[in-house]
């Protein structure tokens, strides 16, 4: 049985294909469209997903819808009812996109699906929290688990507390809209001038910087939290039910002063409220655990919705939480509804058997979107005339190995793309954890983003332990842990050393991966699930002693990560990279001819 | 915690390599002739309309000079009518905008303002915008599904 999953119209559209309980395909549209957060209907990623699983018609016998738009949408009438006569402004940017395309999402299933030449087959519709709720049990290892999700907002629910057993899955309770913990860290996300819904990994990133001054005041005046994790925003301090900010005057009273400006200087202010809001936020998830682990009785547990992309706050559950195992599906955002509201359907509604082990989940790496053969690379690159040698067997590693080791930065194209917000080594940019300038170099003339953003590090999985304070393999790069003791350099407190000064400082003997807090955002490679990968970062063990290497999204700011050889030769052109790997052949900027570009591509991407 | 299966078996990619090669849908995407004829024909009916039922020769004449224009334009000088046709979609897109507001105000104060007063004249919080220290916990039991036909449908 063939069912296919679709998120959209809010952000991160996707679709997913899903084959007797088997998942065959999955993407993002943003990655086809090269728009970043895409959350148009997704045609193409649906198309490509029909593409993957070979889909003809009267085969596809399912579509997966992942919310209830309609309960959405009463939801919004009931908040207007609540705000009159305020809120006028929102209800006149929200009402005519839901009139004109969010209430008539069958008919646009249908346009899709005769656009691919299929008939329409069976639509459903799973709840919010039910599809992450899905998508985080489903593919787990585990027979048994509690669930938690928890994000911004679903139709009415904000997190749910659940439990899967064998293909059932439950929800036992849920904290309602506007009561949210994902929307307290937008609120923040926004005051501090960054991007909503985009920029949360900034904050998360940037609260090292910072002192937790803020944490009383935001207990003490913005919200009200129980023992068991529930809470209740004081919604005087919002501005997201009746305004088009998410925070108002009174929450800029409260912390001494308007929101940051987007690109504007970040302050000492900024940090201090980025770590007190982390720390709120992780001693939120800590307790909901917690109370989960004690109603429900479960030694594992299964985490999905926007904030379990907070690695921060997931290192801290693993370490302090009551649970033995955590499982967090690397697509934990509304794309990830996609693969869960068709998984819903596969295992709760046909159900469909679900086999499990215990160790290995079904995500297959996250790596379910498109690969580009080596004769279809290689007839692109001879079409362009762009020069490029050929890497043959055992020379593909070592040769990169070496490029690395060179000091050089290398675009990395290979496999299938991942499936979900991380690169993954698939679609990555890598380079020398071991240099001190590396951070620098790759924010500043690769990526060009905020210089206080971190890289994380990709490194063999059976040598985790002896660069980081974690025993468990952290596959998706969703764990944050520290770097071990032995390895880092000069941990006296640094707070009154100027934030750019503290960036360039050598915390480590991997300073390029090293955050200002001593932790890292690890990606652990196994073998099993990515060989051509793991065989690089062996190469370079093998070459330096050291089985770790800095692992950045293929992509500069405001841009999706790369899909196609053409998006990454593109990105590769107009960046500092040296070299560019597409499949088994090697690209080297000397050897290219000039990149001319008539308009400043910059503006092609909203800043994120 | 990962498997190694791989779904990738075919020996040709499923997505091409680059733009040129694909076919990526776009939800309004059509030829620059289908779109001159389009809006020449569509130019021709309200001049017929205007001229025929309003009797209005002048504007009905200045109609289908216009329609000329753009067939013309379209089929010879597609810069001009890009141009043209631009210049249509800002104009209708403030039209849009200026109706939008003067339909949805009237409605939301007419609406929304009526049902807050009975909310509040019968007490009703429906986003629980009190805060209610006292009570326990902020959990709200989850109703399941009665039937599996619940999820068939949009609400």
């Amino acid at each position: 049985m063939n069912i296919l999953g679709i998120s959209a119209f809010y952000h991160d559209s996707a679709a997913s294909l899903v084959r007797d309980g088997k998942i065959i395909a999955a993407a993002q549209e943003e990655r086809f469209t090269r728009k970043k957060h895409d959350q148009n209907f997704p045609f193409n990623a649906i198309k490509y997903c029909l593409a993957e699983g070979g889909i003809g018609k009267g085969e596809l016998d399912a579509v997966a819808f992942y919310d209830k738009p309609i309960t959405k949408f009463a939801r919004i009438l009931e908040t207007y009812f609540s705000v009159a006569p305020r809120g006028l402004n929102s209800f006149m940017m929200a009402l005519p996109v839901w009139l004109k395309q969010k209430l008539w999402i069958p008919m646009e299933i249908e346009i899709a699906m005769e656009k691919c030449g299929l008939n329409m087959p069976k639509l459903y519709f799973p709840e919010h929290h039910e599809s992450h709720a899905a998508s985080a049990f489903y593919p787990s290892p585990f027979q048994n688990a509690a669930i938690l999700t928890i994000d911004g907002v679903g139709e009415w629910a904000t997190s749910t507390l659940g439990r899967g057993n064998g293909n059932k899955l439950e929800i036992i309770s849920d904290l309602r809209f506007p009561h949210s913990l994902g929307l307290l860290y937008s609120a923040f996300t926004y005051f501090t001038g960054f991007r909503v819904n985009s920029g949360e990994y900034k904050l998360m990133g940037l609260a090292p910087y910072g002192e937790p001054k803020y944490v009383d005041l935001i207990y003490n005046n913005l919200l009200d939290v129980k023992e068991d994790g529930s809470l209740a925003l004081n919604m005087k301090y919002f501005g997201y039910l009746d305004g088009l900010t998410m925070t108002n005057e009174r929450f800029a009273k409260l912390f001494g002063g308007p929101a940051r400006k987007a690109e504007s200087e970040i302050t000492q202010r900024e940090m201090d409220i980025a770590r007190s809001i982390q720390v709120v936020t992780e001693e939120i998830v800590l307790k909901m655990a917690k109370h989960l682990h004690a109603i429900t009785g479960e030694k594992n547990l299964c985490l999905a919705g926007g904030v379990a992309l907070n690695c921060v706050a997931n290192g801290r559950l693993l370490r302090e939480g009551p649970f033995k195992n955590i499982w967090i599906q690397p697509a934990a955002g509304d794309a990830g509804g996609a693969l869960g509201a068709a998984m819903l359907v596969w295992y709760l509604i046909k159900n469909g058997e679900r086999h499990t082990d215990g160790i290995h989940d079904s995500m297959q790496g996250a790596y379910l979107g498109p690969e580009f053969k080596d004769d279809d690379i290689e007839a692109y690159l001879k079409n362009k005339g762009y020069p490029a040698k050929k890497l043959i067997g055992n020379e593909w590693a070592k040769t990169i190995a070496q490029i690395i080791d060179e000091q050089n930065v290398i675009g990395l194209l290979h496999g299938r793309m991942e499936f979900g917000p991380r690169a993954l080594g698939n679609r990555s940019i890598i380079g020398d954890a071991r240099s001190t300038k590396m951070q620098s170099i790759m924010n500043l003339k690769i990526k060009y983003r905020e210089s206080f953003r971190p890289f994380a590090p990709s490194c063999l999985v059976e040598k985790k332990s002896d660069f980081f304070e974690l025993d468990t393999p952290s596959p998706y790069m969703l764990l944050v842990a520290p770097v071990k003791k032995e390895r880092c350099l000069g941990r006296e407190n640094t707070s009154t050393v100027p934030i750019r000064e503290r960036i360039n400082q050598a915390r480590s003997d991997v300073p390029a991966i090293t955050h200002v807090d001593y932790s890292a955002r690890i990606q652990t490679v196994d073998r099993s699930t990515n060989p051509r990968y793991y065989d690089l970062i062996k190469a370079f063990e093998e070459k330096t002693g050291k089985g770790i290497i800095i692992n950045t999204s293929f992509n500069v700011r405001g841009e999706p990560i790369v899909c196609t050889p053409e998006d990454a030769y593109r990105c590769f052109m107009r960046t500092e990279m040296d070299y560019l790997v597409l499949g088994s052949f090697l690209l080297s900027k000397k050897d290219q001819p000039p990149w001319l570009e008539k308009t400043n591509w910059r503006q092609d991407y909203v800043l994120d | 915690m990962t498997d190694s299966v791989q779904n990738g078996n075919s020996d040709k990619s499923v997505w091409p390599c680059s733009k040129e090669m694909a076919t990526v849908i776009s939800p309004s995407e059509h030829s620059l002739k289908k779109r001159v004829m389009v809006q020449f024909t569509v130019m021709l009916v309200i001049a017929l309309l205007i001229l025929i039922i309003f009797k209005k020769p002048v504007a009905g004449g200045i109609v289908i000079a216009l329609s000329f224009i753009v067939l013309f334009s379209g089929f010879f000088v597609p810069s001009f009518f890009m141009s043209m046709e631009q210049f249509g979609k800002k104009l209708g897109l403030w039209v849009a905008n200026g109706l939008t507001w003067l339909l949805l105000v009237p409605f939301y104060y007419l609406c929304f303002l009526p049902g807050k007063i009975l909310l509040f004249v019968s007490g009703k919080d429906p986003l629980n915008l009190k805060f209610h220290s006292k009570v326990n916990t902020y959990w709200i039991p989850h109703k399941p599904a009665e039937d599996l036909k619940q999820y068939e449908k949009q609400h």
